[in-house]
């Protein structure tokens, strides 16, 4: 049986590592940060050299950290990038992250990348080719990946299988780990008039290595996945059905638009703590 | 997929993608045609702030979306997206007149871009001051005598452009530039990247001097009593 976590740690309640806060985490003592690790997106590490690289380096001094990048293209059918690959492994060897992330998703074909988390049909055909992907990778960076599932606008006719057993199916043959956003389940479902707690009871609890929550855009018709927002309260009951069956679990708040001093976006994590200990949301 | 969003055309959609009584699929498809020119429009403006505020709003749009179906991202990184746009707006303008007002995206462009690039670039904090805490006439003759030899660093990038952004470039303001040839310096120290005018002497000979610290070279006489300020700048590294 697998272990839970997939045997990796469980470093507590994170951050991303967001410009706007490296003001205060570069002013601010390590030990008033108030938060357990921090999420770099890795695309913002590659060829750095930068302000961006010594404050990372400083936050990685003093916390766990974990790499979320957003263009492997793990379902794209073009090759995958190995230049790419290999300098996120250069990165991983210099500062041993817990673990790496990406998305089940495509960005791009033919040389292009539209810096999108494009949905794949979920196909039988989809999920063998990814699979091989993930083979690949895992290979190439001598540890598993963790795959977070996106938020989705739309649904492919000729998809065979739901988003989450199609994840499920994908860690059962290639070992991966999955990065659970509690937002994205709540967007993907909104969105296509689904069930989340029905998705969120196919996933593998043993798999989940990490969540995510984050706040969304609500357009009447739909919900566009945003962070520019606290997270809603409809993604809280959620985030506490996730803890039941998979906690405990690293859990952390990515806020990438109209952010917030750092203060407020730990305020975030704060509540999530509340809801674990099934404490209301406002103290 | 990937040519509807880029094309934000809906053809064909209905055969591929699921609609209902809220969003059909059109409409799924046009939610990430918006999506990915947004994305880009946004980081253009980022990244040239300056032109943005310079050009206004309909004219930096007309600018970006141009840019946009001329280049899309090749690169896994955003960072990339923006290296051509200078290249691209010099291209779009009428040929002639090197210091005409159509000239101007494409200078100003060029700094910006050249700013965003020296944030990113291997700088040389860290490495320690050439002289630490020495006078300035102390360090002339250490230069002078050959004691230390210079780099360019990647973090120091030159320009030679038809106008003078000074007046923007102090105060942060979409100020229309003079039609004054300038040279700049780009350049990093501690982290924090400034413009800096040159003199031609000045220019000149950063202009030769090698960017491999392996093949660094002595200082000329006639730039010593420069030097100290110079490598306080970022605009040369010794080695």
């Amino acid at each position: 049986m697998t272990q839970p976590r997939l045997g990796l740690p469980n470093p507590g309640d994170g951050l991303g590592l967001r410009e706007e806060h490296f003001p205060h985490l570069m002013s601010t003592p390590p030990e008033n940060w108030g938060v357990d690790w921090f999420e770099a997106i890795t695309e913002n590490l590659l060829d750095n050299h930068g302000w961006g690289m010594r404050v990372f380096e400083h936050v990685a001094a003093h916390r766990p950290v974990v790499f979320h990048g957003v263009s492997l293209s793990i379902g794209s059918t073009a090759p995958l990038d190995l230049a790419y690959l290999g300098k996120l492994r250069d990165l991983a060897e210099r500062f041993r992250p817990l673990w790496i992330s990406d998305h089940l998703c495509w960005t791009g074909v033919q040389g292009v990348n539209s810096h999108d988390l494009l949905p794949l049909p979920l196909t039988e055909a989809a999920l063998a080719h990814v699979a091989d992907r993930v083979r690949a990778v895992q290979d190439f960076l001598g540890r598993p990946l963790i795959v977070e599932n996106p938020s989705t606008y739309l649904e492919f006719r000729a998809s065979q299988m739901p988003e989450a057993e199609f994840l499920a199916r994908l860690c059962e043959r290639t070992g991966c780990g999955l990065l659970l956003d509690v937002n994205n389940v709540h967007v993907s479902s909104f969105n296509h008039a689904l069930d989340p707690l029905e998705y969120l009871d196919a996933i593998p609890a043993e798999h989940v290595v990490q969540v995510h929550l984050a706040g969304p855009s609500d357009h009447g018709t739909h919900l566009i996945d945003t962070h520019d927002a606290p997270v809603p309260d409809a993604v809280w009951p959620l985030y506490a059905h996730v803890w039941q069956r998979c906690g405990p679990v690293a859990t952390m708040v990515e806020w990438d638009a109209n952010i917030p001093a750092f203060d407020v976006v730990a305020a975030e994590l704060a509540k999530a703590r509340r809801v674990r200990e099934g404490l209301p949301l406002a103290a | 997929m990937q040519e509807a969003i880029l094309a934000a055309s809906d053809q064909g959609a209905r055969d591929h993608v699921r609609g209902d009584n809220r969003l059909t699929a059109e409409d799924r498809i046009h939610i990430y045609a918006r999506s990915y020119r947004q994305r880009l429009v946004e980081c253009l403006e980022s990244e040239y702030p300056l032109l943005a505020g310079l050009a206004g709003p309909t004219a930096f749009q007309l600018f970006a979306q141009g840019y946009i179906a001329a280049y899309p991202s090749r690169s896994y990184t955003l960072y990339d997206f923006g290296a051509r746009f200078a290249d691209w707006l010099d291209a779009a303008r009428p040929p002639g007149n090197p210091q005409a007002v159509e000239a101007i995206p494409g200078a100003l462009a060029r700094i910006e871009r050249t700013r965003a690039e020296v944030h990113r670039a291997r700088g040389v904090e860290g490495a320690g001051p050439a002289w630490p805490g020495i006078d300035p006439a102390i360090a002339e003759l250490l230069a002078m005598a050959g004691t230390r030899r210079f780099y360019r660093p990647d973090s120091m990038r030159l320009l030679a452009l038809p106008f003078d952004f000074s007046e923007m470039l102090a105060g942060g303001e979409p100020i229309p530039p003079r039609p004054d040839p300038t040279l700049l310096a780009v350049a990093r120290a501690n982290y924090r990247v400034s413009c800096l005018p040159l003199e031609p002497w000045q220019y000149d000979w950063l202009v030769l001097l090698p960017d491999d610290p392996a093949q660094a070279v002595p200082a000329d006489a006639a730039v010593a009593n420069w030097l100290p300020f110079a490598v306080a700048q970022g605009l040369v590294a010794s080695v």
